[in-house]
């Protein structure tokens, strides 16, 4: 809109804004009255602070411009901004919660899923069919190794929990080389294609379905419960 | 006055239309002013000003004391801020433009004494400053106009622009030089507010 200037002030950022401080009363005591020492022999200083003071007090005598309307609220403005809001104050920290439970949930189904595929890739290692396919063979040969590797005290409470499933375990871990562990891993695993499986796995597959889990209700109810308090605010607005 | 100041807030906080109206007519003038130092269109300053006396309404609740005009001014410098904003993200709506189509509809309050040349004088050096204000980054422009305009200290203006109170006296000093360099290089101001003028910087 206009030319760029071109009588730019050459003096220091500093000065000018110990200038303006001093203009609104600003400054303290000291700084007063250093400015005013280098005020009474600085005219390029003494000029700069008449032009920003006159500058400030153009500004100050400018009149109110007079509103070309009154601003006063009706009940219509206010109620059509209500119909606007998606959700009032109080529900908004509820959408929060209720985010968290979707989450809860979904990670819940997942580790769900994840932990029966395992039991279930275990179920049927355990009961492998009398000749089965090379990759399959090398299941069997694994998962016993990962037990193996369990400290004492993880399986001595295991054992309490389920003392005829982990006896074998046991004997397996306290074997004195790993020659005689691989081979009695072997041997579980035959015994185990061989015999009846262990109470544990049976305990697992033969459990009957459960009903839905209790925090998928929970989070069901709860969005019922926020899609109604929606609608009956909204009906309210209309 | 602060007592009824206060009872019209507790009224609004409650519901009452009719008492938060009475608020509006006590601040109306000077959050619209800053809008339109803020905005320079008498139309969207209007607009904006309904606006913040909406958002005002919806959030009286929120209130928890302090001083009311800082708190309509902060909501008006946020919704200066937005409208500053969205003209940015569509730059066919010229700040500086819209002075010149509202010169007619912009109208100053009054003295009754005044003669018609003090009227056109005063009239020139509004839209001297207000081209002038336009020209400011938005930071230093709030900054002088909440200070040189509204009167404000430094203390409410930190408050309201949420900045430090260091930065608010850096941006008003910026401000008021760099608006000085700018009336004084366009020779805006009418001739007896001119800065160049000996006469004049040394009263």
């Amino acid at each position: 809109m206009t030319t760029s200037p071109t009588s730019q002030s050459e003096l220091p950022e500093r000065d000018r804004e110990l200038l303006s401080a001093y203009i609104d009363n600003q400054l303290t005591l000291a700084e007063r009255a250093t400015l005013e020492r280098r005020l009474a022999g600085d005219p390029t200083l003494r000029r700069e602070l008449a032009e920003l003071r006159a500058t400030r007090d153009l500004l100050r005598d400018q009149p109110w411009v007079a509103p070309p309307r009154s601003f006063t609220l009706t009940p219509e403005m206010v109620s059509a901004r209500r119909r606007a809001f998606t959700l009032p104050a109080w529900l908004q920290p509820l959408s929060g919660l209720v985010a968290l439970v979707v989450v809860m949930l979904i990670g819940w189904q997942v580790i769900g899923l994840s932990t029966r595929s395992t039991l279930d890739n275990q179920s049927q290692a355990m009961a492998a069919p009398t000749n089965p396919p090379a990759a399959a063979a090398a299941v069997p040969l694994e998962e016993p190794t990962v037990t193996a590797d369990l400290p004492m005290a993880a399986v001595a409470e295991s054992a309490q929990r389920n003392p005829s499933a982990t006896g074998e375990s046991i004997e397996a871990l306290t074997a004195p080389s790993n020659g005689e562990h691989a081979s009695n891993l072997s041997a579980t695993g035959a015994g185990g294609q061989a015999g009846p499986p262990p109470e544990a796995q049976r305990q697992t597959t033969d459990s009957p379905p459960t009903g839905p889990p209790l925090p998928l209700v929970i989070g069901l109810v709860l969005l019922l419960a926020i899609a109604a308090g929606i609608w009956w605010m909204r009906r309210n607005a209309e | 006055m602060a007592n009824e100041e206060q009872r019209l807030i507790s009224a609004a906080q409650a519901g009452d239309l009719d008492a938060f109206n009475q608020i509006v007519r006590l601040y109306e003038t000077r959050v619209y002013n800053l809008c339109y130092r803020m905005l320079g269109d008498v139309d969207t300053a209007a607009d904006t000003t309904q606006e913040v006396f909406i958002a005002a309404f919806r959030n009286i609740r929120n209130f928890r004391g302090g001083l009311l005009k800082s708190w309509l001014l902060r909501i008006a410098t946020n919704a200066c801020y937005d409208v500053l904003r969205a003209r940015q993200r569509r730059p066919s709506v010229s700040l500086n433009s819209s002075d010149d189509e509202d010169e007619g509809g912009r109208t100053d309050v009054a003295d009754p004494g005044e003669s018609l040349d003090d009227v056109v004088i005063r009239q020139e050096l509004s839209a001297a400053i207000q081209h002038g204000l336009a020209a400011l980054p938005e930071d230093q422009r709030i900054v002088i106009v909440l200070s040189d305009i509204q009167g404000l200290t430094y203390e409410e203006i930190a408050q309201i622009t949420g900045v430090q109170l260091g930065t608010v006296k850096s941006r008003l000093s910026r401000a008021r030089a760099k608006l000085r360099d700018i009336l004084r290089a366009g020779e805006l101001l009418p001739l007896k507010f001119r800065l160049d003028d000996e006469s004049n910087t040394a009263r």
